[in-house]
């Protein structure tokens, strides 16, 4: 017949050739001229080159001679255990794939190396222009450091190679370094475990994978080597998809990688949030107690003599945040860790190192004085081309971009600040919050005694939008009221290990109140302070763990709720959170409820310890759409 | 809505528009006549064929139009083929052909699919000797050629 055989239309072949191994292709193009014409481009496009399994079989010399002949059908060459410098004489300009290993069998001596490294950095050259695919499995010799930068810049000719591994052996930090200055990097941790690090947008969109690099075994001298910094990384994600949460890096290791991150903006474990300028830490695996502070070690540098001297360091309690200096991460604005308690002194050394912070939430009970100075301290203004260490590698901030000076206190930007869990923090660092953090819209602390309120200053605050705090009444003279204090922090924290040793709270607190002023008089200038809160939208009185007898604030009349008033356009929530009841009367709910139209909810076990009063006060508000339940996230 | 479709040996197929347009070729030609009665014409395929070709269109009528995928390895799928599939391709090799080549002008991708794989299936793991006798090709090669074209290639045997 005059129509073409199906077998002789090439893309029917192809679809064929598309099912078929190589080893069908091989029995393919014996069988005939035709078929031999046909499925040979099929056959070389990739060409797969090992030693013989079987001794006998010595084809290496014609499969040399073979590549030759084929090679303008080769688009991908897979060398694997065999003297590259054989094959790979031949390509000029059409090389796709490139895969080179000489793990095993090849010669490894620095002679031999050399010269078949020198004719795969040729071949490499050669094909810049096509090669999309580049794989070396090669062991680069830790002495030849120039011979390997010469590696790295021949590998920044390939400009559209869109995926490179290196998977060395003892790749050291030199070539780490090297490398890294010239290009973005992708770091793959290999064995089922991912660290992946980008590289900004900013920079050419290059995808470099270093699998199996045995970054735990950086050499000291150099992880903390000041000048040795990468710039281009902004985003580390440390993950560890298949193995159950089994990250081969340690977290020491991690917090080493982070220190040389300079322009570090965002931090995350577990998580596939891609929000910029994260710490975060949302599900903490490490094995071992203090793997969180063992982190924070390698991060912040401060270890002199290992790691084991710097956990009991923390454990007592010993070093000082002024240790230590060195890496910082001017553009980090946000941490968020949650379940694992780290010592103050590492808190407020990580903290020493942010210069502009927005949100904070540490839910850590051993978060104490030493951190929370770190909030309001006064640090020298920011210059970028002030750290000799870091002059021009550090990139411009898009959003800081007008101005050359970063904030100088972390209190000037926070906006967001969760110490909830944290029963430490004194009481006068949350009043110094609430009077010198302008912009902050979300706060939440334990326990605070406001008896000194009249003689302090106003609260800046006035834009906050959720409050929650324990406003409680304690004279903070009465040694009642310390031990009182010390009891609650000891309950508070006695599945945790901390150096403080609390008094013991057999003798039974009674909080006195305080004989200055009246507790009305106290109350009223809370409610003042409070009633300039304009934009508050939810408002919560959380205090678990004040002793007994201390007085908690009363939002009745006469207390103070009456100055209020300003809350109606805004108020949506008010919940009472602590074991006592409210005792809100009916005159009470009344007044809410014609001055809060915004109200959406008020909870509260009990807002009225009389039971008949409370379902009293509970239909009203019921009648009146208010939920007494959770409705939403307060 | 029924197509009537003209075989080369002009036997007339009455189809239902929905079976018909499994064919993006009979698809495109029935947009552009729009709803005229008129027959459509395949002059490269025989009426043995057609019925083969209606019959699978018929059985798959229902399927959702696929889409291309290109991220899998093909060497990967050459195994699913549907059990109704595998029977409907159970004809002599002439018969396979045929259909790929209707399928290919026809433009009915699952069915060129079905068939290159079914071509596959029957070259794989085959010697060139039982490949030869399965498509009852002549071998044209001297000795010496089939030789070297066996040693040159050797790499790819072990793959």
């Amino acid at each position: 017949m005059s129509r073409p055989h199906a077998l002789e239309l090439p893309e029917i072949l192809s679809l064929i050739s598309q099912h078929l191994t190589h080893k069908d292709l091989y029995a393919c193009v014996q069988v005939s001229r035709s078929f031999h014409l046909a499925f040979s481009p099929h056959l070389w496009s990739t060409v797969l080159v090992q030693p013989p399994r079987y001794p006998k079989r010595c084809f290496q010399f014609s499969s040399q001679q073979a590549i030759t002949r084929y090679k303008h059908l080769i688009q991908g060459l897979h060398l694997l255990d065999v003297f590259p410098h054989n094959y790979l004489t031949a390509f000029e300009y059409t090389l796709q794939e490139l895969h080179v290993s000489t793990l095993h069998n090849v010669l490894y001596d620095t002679g031999v190396f050399k010269g078949t490294l020198r004719q795969i950095l040729k071949t490499i050259s050669m094909n810049a222009n096509s090669l999309r695919y580049l794989k070396l499995t090669v062991i680069i010799p830790d002495q030849s450091v120039d011979k390997n930068k010469e590696v790295w810049e021949t590998l920044t000719h390939c400009r559209d190679v869109k995926t490179l591994e290196i998977a060395s052996l003892s790749l050291s930090l030199h070539e780490v370094r090297h490398f890294w200055e010239i290009c973005g990097i992708d770091y793959g941790g290999g064995n089922g475990t991912e660290h992946s690090l980008h590289s900004t947008a900013s920079l050419p969109q290059r995808s470099v994978a270093l699998k199996n690099c045995p970054m735990d075994e950086w050499p000291d001298d150099l992880c903390d080597d000041e000048s040795f910094t990468l710039p281009f990384i902004t985003s580390l994600r440390f993950t560890s998809q298949g193995l159950r949460n089994r990250v081969r890096m340690s977290s020491y290791t991690q917090g080493r990688l982070m220190r040389r991150c300079i322009n570090l903006r965002s931090v995350q474990w577990f998580s596939g949030d891609e929000r910029a300028n994260v710490l975060r830490a949302e599900r903490w695996n490490h094995q071992g107690k203090g793997t969180a502070d063992w982190f924070f070690a390698g991060l912040l540098g401060d270890i002199s003599e290992g790691p084991e001297r710097y956990w009991k360091a923390v454990e007592n309690m010993e070093g000082d945040v002024d240790s230590a200096t060195g890496a910082w991460w001017p553009y980090l604005d946000t941490i968020d860790f949650a379940f694992k308690p780290i010592s103050d002194v590492t808190c407020a050394r990580l903290l020493r190192r942010l210069y502009r912070l927005e949100t904070l939430r540490w839910k850590n009970p051993l978060l104490n004085r030493l951190s929370m100075e770190e909030l309001f301290r006064e640090r020298a203004p920011f210059q970028s081309t002030q750290d000799p260490a870091r002059p021009s590698l550090l990139l411009s901030p898009p959003r800081l971009a007008a101005t050359t000076s970063l904030p100088q206190r972390l209190c000037t930007t926070l906006k967001n600040l969760d110490l909830s869990g944290c029963h430490h923090v004194p009481s006068d660092d949350i009043h110094r919050v609430l009077e010198s953090c302008p912009v902050l819209e979300e706060f939440r602390a334990e326990v605070v005694n406001m008896s000194n309120i009249l003689r302090r200053p106003e609260w800046v605050c006035r834009g906050i939008r959720i409050l929650s705090i324990g406003i409680t009444f304690v004279d903070p003279s009465s040694s009642a009221a310390v031990t009182a204090a010390t009891a609650a922090a000891a309950a508070a924290s006695s599945t945790t290990t901390t150096s403080t040793t609390p008094d013991p709270p057999s003798t039974s607190a009674t909080a006195t109140i305080p004989t200055t002023a009246t507790i009305k008089e106290l109350e009223w200038a809370v409610f003042t302070r409070l009633s300039q809160l304009y934009r508050i939208k939810s408002f919560v009185l959380a205090a678990w763990h004040v002793p007994t007898d201390a007085q908690i604030l009363q939002m009745k009349l006469g207390y103070g709720l009456e100055l209020l008033s300003g809350w109606g356009g805004s108020i949506e929530t008010l919940l009472f959170s602590y074991p006592k009841a409210q005792n809100m009367v009916m005159d009470d709910i009344q007044w809410i409820l014609d001055h809060w139209p915004t109200l959406k909810a008020i909870i509260g076990r009990l807002l009225n310890a009389d039971e008949d009063i409370d379902k009293e006060i509970k239909k009203a508000l019921t009648n009146r759409g208010v939920k007494l339940e959770y409705p939403y996230v307060v | 809505m029924t197509v009537i479709l003209v075989s080369s040996d002009n036997q007339d197929f009455k189809v239902d528009k929905e079976v018909a347009e499994r064919s993006i070729l009979i698809k495109n030609m029935l947009e552009d006549v729009g709803e005229s009665d008129s027959p459509i014409p395949l002059p490269n395929v025989t009426a043995a064929v057609l019925t083969k070709v209606i019959e699978y269109c018929e059985h798959h009528r229902n399927d959702p139009i696929q889409v291309p995928e290109e991220t899998d390895d093909p060497r990967k799928r050459s195994n699913d083929i549907e059990e109704w599939d595998m029977k409907f391709m159970q004809v002599d090799q002439e018969m396979l052909f045929e259909i790929i080549l209707a399928a290919n002008y026809l433009d009915i991708k699952p069915l060129l699919d079905v068939g290159c794989k079914t071509v596959a299936n029957i070259i794989k793991g085959k010697t060139p000797e039982e490949i030869r006798k399965a498509f009852n090709i002549v071998n044209d090669f001297t000795p010496e050629e089939e030789a070297q074209i066996k040693k040159e290639n050797e790499w790819a045997e072990d793959r």
